[in-house]
């Protein structure tokens, strides 16, 4: 009776992990390179595309085999928690399928099995296993608990430096396994999930890069939302704040590409600081906002606004109507989630002078006494004035319009 | 008394050490892949887990 697809892997997981334990020990000698994408979907969310180029070793292929046509290769580790839109697709872009994490864990049982008996040379005289089973069990919350009965372990065998970095590995994250029909020949297999971030982010992101040690080559590249530039882009170690690589300034597809020194040791994250083009809102709002500062402050200076209260028709007829332009300006639809954010307040100081002007207006209108009209347009001159200020100066600051493709 | 230019410059922090807190972070749905011993062989791989199957199959855990 031949075997069911379930007991072949249960079968193969320990060739397996031997295959394993050789490759995770050098991922740059058979991953040429790992690139990345990271296209923003909104201030709250990204999408990861992560291809992989890789050779897998010869001497390792038999190990790895699970049936004649098909062999288990790791892509990575994920974190034990719900993926997002997550899809796997080979370099022609067919469905490549992969292991469940139920089925990834006989192999990442038998790794620990196996980093076990490589750092002890008494493993014999402990039951390991209840510690096994919970680890690859476990939820990520349970990693202070596991972190103590590790130590505890480690009191009764020596020091498990090799087994203790694994299991807290696996007690945060299952292997990604794809099952590949052939290893014959150089590989590139791409995967791609959703991200959230932590918190709603306006102009700096940090994009954790945890696999840009894990090939001889790295590239990142960051797919910026339309109308926005990536002012910086720089890849940075956390735990030393050293720059490890740079893109180029106020790019909207900024590359990055980084070859690692050692494996590990680095906390590394892409760190990208973005920005809304001036011309297409805040060039156009600080015009209009300087037109209504202009037009308050000038009347207000050298107006007779008794006399306007009383045949101001065409004037606040003027006043009124740039409340309709500047209503083009804020209320466009299709924008980016990203640029709306960025853009609020700079629609806030729009909504600003607006508001001026139609209370200004109002005044008039409703014939307001003499002393109110000179408050009413002063305060209005005086706050068109400073949002058409700072409207001025984030218009000069921010990148320009042109695309360099 | 601020100068007009301090109001608007976005003040650079000096140091990029510890940017991850000062930032949205996305954290990755992917983790450091599992370290293994430096310079383990094959051989070495393959004895140990012959061992540990063997301590499993007498102790009935395998």
């Amino acid at each position: 009776m031949q075997p069911w697809p379930g007991e072949v892997l249960e079968d193969r997981a320990g060739e397996i992990a031997v295959a394993f334990a050789a490759l995770l020990n050098r991922h740059a000698a058979w991953r040429h390179r790992r690139v990345e994408t990271i296209t923003v979907l909104s201030h709250e969310q990204v999408r990861r595309h992560v291809s992989v180029d890789f050779t897998v070793p010869l001497e390792h292929r038999e190990e790895m085999r699970l049936s004649e046509h098909e062999w288990i290769v790791p892509l990575a580790l994920l974190a034990k928690r719900p993926l997002v839109h997550f899809d796997l697709r080979s370099e022609d872009e067919t469905a490549v399928p992969l292991l469940r994490s139920d089925e990834a864990r006989l192999i990442a049982r038998e790794l620990l099995y196996l980093a076990l008996d490589v750092d002890a040379e008494s493993a014999d005289t402990v039951d390991a296993t209840p510690l096994i089973e919970w680890i690859l069990a476990a939820k990520p919350e349970e990693a202070g608990q596991i972190e103590v009965a590790l130590e505890e372990l480690e009191e009764q065998l020596g020091p498990l430096p090799g087994f203790t970095a694994l299991a807290g590995q696996l007690t945060g994250g299952f292997l990604l396994c794809a099952v590949l029909n052939d290893v014959d020949r150089r590989r590139v297999i791409k995967f791609a999930y959703d991200e959230r971030l932590g918190q709603p982010g306006r102009t700096a992101h940090f994009y954790d890069a945890p696999g840009c040690t894990e090939a001889a080559s790295y590239h990142a590249e960051v797919d910026v939302p339309d109308e926005m530039r990536a002012r910086t882009t720089r890849m940075i170690d956390n735990r030393t704040g050293l720059e490890l690589a740079a893109g180029p300034r106020d790019a909207d597809r900024p590359a990055i590409h980084y070859v690692a020194e050692v494996e590990g040791g680095i906390e590394p994250g892409l760190s990208v600081t973005y920005g809304t083009e001036r011309g297409r809102f805040l060039v156009p709002a600080a015009l209009v906002a300087w037109v209504i500062a202009f037009g308050l402050a000038l009347s207000w200076s050298f107006a007779d606004l008794d006399a306007l209260a009383t045949s101001g028709g065409p004037a606040i007829a003027v006043l009124l109507s740039t409340s309709a332009i500047v209503s083009g300006l804020v209320l466009r639809s299709g924008e980016h989630p990203l640029v709306r954010l960025v853009l609020a307040r700079y629609r806030l100081c729009l909504v600003a002078a607006t508001v001026a002007a139609v209370v200004a207006g109002g005044s008039l209108a409703f014939r307001a006494s003499s002393g109110t009209l000179e408050v009413v347009w002063g305060v209005g001159a005086l706050v068109a004035l400073l949002s058409a200020g700072i409207l001025s100066v984030e218009a000069a600051r921010a990148p320009a319009a042109a695309k360099d493709h | 008394m601020a100068s007009l230019p301090r109001i608007f410059r976005r003040s650079e922090p000096e140091s990029l050490k510890g940017i991850r807190e000062r930032s949205a972070v996305v954290r990755s749905a992917e983790l450091s892949m599992p370290p293994f011993r430096k310079g383990l062989t094959g051989e070495e791989a393959r004895a140990a887990l012959e061992r540990s199957r063997a301590r499993r199959a007498a102790d009935g855990t395998a």
